[in-house]
């Protein structure tokens, strides 16, 4: 046991148990602080003030607002992207009767890429899949260098990002539809209405929408579409009108990413590179696993980030974890997680396969 | 740390992903931190922008580090420090221990806090009297829970400097305040 007899305030302060305890005690560090003072009479002045002052300090306010600190990340991000790099931060709000429902579309731009493309395919441009005028049609450009928002009939919002180019029919609920077609980029706040489902068109890509949130984002080759809640079914354009034979048609869950090739007209799965927490935790320790068999953190990842994680689990049995993670991204978590048991992941078909020769 | 190491690594690679994660996670830390060196919030900003994107520029040929938010920090700190001798150049160059301006800036985050006013009030003014190296060491450690040896690379020193200015800071300040509170009380008693 440490010498508490000459401690002062200063000592206290400095001391790392005591100022665990002061800003966090468990019943643990309680007893024996508290039994401290017990022992010392002439400490417990200083250990007030030591514990009254780290209190104080610990709750520092910050003068940055959420908002600010948004603007600023974006603000970074923006300057430091380039055109073949992109990388979208993205929020979502999701309210009693709509459902966000967010999708980002990148029209390719390269020149020679779109000539390449339209001799190729001249189906996979944006005009090729408006539909003929027979309905009354409406267009919006956005040819300001802001987003625009527009309001579609439905009560659905459409944030349009510079060039981004929406179209869709007058009267807009048809065939029990709501149908969008795209090109550029956008941000869309769809409203709940599973009598009529939501359908955007893009680039060869059919998006319907079953009641979630998702993003889209399309270059000259591919597009990819990326779930945030709920579930969302994709199909290749060519499919549409062949009820029996949808092979192609995928349906993803949260954090399940599909890319479509239009080359070649095939979808396959995979994971977002940066999957979004869909819930917190169950228990209050959260990311911090100590000696946790690893059923148990897999199945804490599973649930958390809805990925699947396949794994052989008589082989693992005896594996366990003792590590201190929060809210690093979800491959962080996984790096480290393997890296501890000596085991490696591949990602395959939207779910993550950990592969393993067991523990000791 | 070896999570920091690692998520540098990637960061190194171009991981636009954990770039982002980066700039999320320790933004704010630098903004509080910059606050007390540059009351210009927009100058501040430009100079958190200009580090952030130096940093992107420059990701590839970056040296490893395991401890992410010392590395900005000291970064940060060095950036304005330049950026004040720029600035100031003609009028004369500032010494770097008047760099710590703080005059309403430790008071005003106390009396935010849940504490007796009295008691904020006393330990505002305190901190105060410090110099300020002191008041910044102090805000390193207990504000933004910096170990000493981050505290040693954020301010370029060696880690038993830290430990003993940390010491001698809070002696100093234990020394003051209990002046403050023996007067407090004298002067109650002699109402």
């Amino acid at each position: 046991m440490k010498n508490y007899e000459n401690y002062k305030l200063e000592d206290f302060l400095l001391d790392e148990r005591f100022r665990i305890w002061a800003v966090q005690p468990e019943p643990a560090s309680d007893d024996f602080w508290t039994e401290l003072g017990k022992h010392y009479p002439d400490k417990r002045m200083a250990m007030q003030q030591a514990r009254e002052l780290l209190l104080t300090w610990n709750q520092t306010g910050s003068e940055l607002t959420e908002g600010d600190l948004e603007k600023q990340v974006t603000r970074i991000l923006h300057s430091t992207e380039t055109s073949s790099n992109r990388a979208y931060a993205f929020k979502f709000t999701q309210t009693w009767i709509s459902i966000a429902a967010l999708f980002i579309i990148l029209i390719g731009l390269g020149w020679t890429v779109s000539r390449k493309m339209q001799y190729k395919q001249p189906a996979s441009g944006y005009s090729q899949y408006v539909p003929e005028a027979t309905v009354p049609m409406k267009e919006v450009v956005n040819k300001s260098g802001r987003k625009r928002k527009v309001s579609l009939p439905d009560g659905s919002v459409v944030s349009l990002s510079p060039a981004g180019r929406i179209r869709y029919a007058a009267q807009f609920i048809s065939n029990r539809k709501r149908e969008v077609y795209l090109s550029g980029e956008a941000f869309f706040d769809v409203k709940k209405d599973a009598s009529n489902p939501f359908f955007v068109y893009a680039h060869g890509l059919v998006t319907r929408v079953v009641g979630t949130s998702f993003l889209v984002k399309t270059t000259a080759s591919k597009v990819e579409v990326l779930v945030h809640s709920g579930r969302v079914s994709v199909l290749a354009m060519k499919d549409m009108d062949n009820q029996r034979d949808r092979n192609t048609e995928l349906l993803l869950t949260p954090n399940q990413q599909a890319i479509f090739s239009t080359r070649d007209n095939l979808i396959s799965k995979s994971i977002s590179s940066m999957p979004l927490e869909l819930i917190k935790p169950e228990s209050q320790s959260g990311f911090v696993f100590r000696d946790q068999p690893i059923h148990k953190v897999f199945a804490t990842l599973e649930k958390v980030y809805g990925i699947p994680i396949v794994y052989d689990s008589l082989l693992m049995e005896k594996c366990a974890l003792h590590v201190e993670l929060s809210n690093e991204p979800f491959f962080t978590k996984l790096d480290i997680i393997s890296q501890t048991i000596g085991a490696s992941y591949r990602i395959s078909d939207g779910q993550v396969v950990v592969s393993s020769e067991g523990c000791e | 740390m070896e999570k920091d190491l690692l998520l540098w690594q990637k960061f190194k690679n171009g991981d636009r992903a954990v770039f982002e994660w980066i700039i999320r996670e320790h933004y704010r830390t630098l903004f509080d931190y910059g606050k007390k060196f540059l009351s210009d919030r927009d100058a501040l900003t430009d100079c958190i922008h200009d580090l952030f994107t130096s940093l992107w520029e420059r990701h590839s040929f970056l040296g490893s580090t395991d401890q992410i938010k010392p590395y900005l920090l000291k970064s940060l700190r060095n950036r304005i420090i330049k950026e004040k001798q720029r600035s100031n150049h003609f009028i004369f160059m500032e010494q770097e221990d008047e760099l710590f301006l703080n005059e309403e800036d430790i008071e005003s985050k106390i009396i935010t806090s849940e504490y007796t006013e009295e008691k904020k009030k006393q330990i505002g003014y305190v901190l105060h009297t410090l110099t300020p190296r002191q008041q910044e060491i102090i805000y390193l450690k207990f504000y933004e829970n910096l170990t000493n040896d981050q505290i040693a690379t954020v301010l370029a020193i060696s880690r038993p400097a830290v430990a003993n200015l940390l010491h001698a800071t809070l002696r100093l300040f234990r020394e003051k305040w209990e002046t403050l509170l023996h007067t407090v009380v004298l002067f109650i008693a002699s109402c």
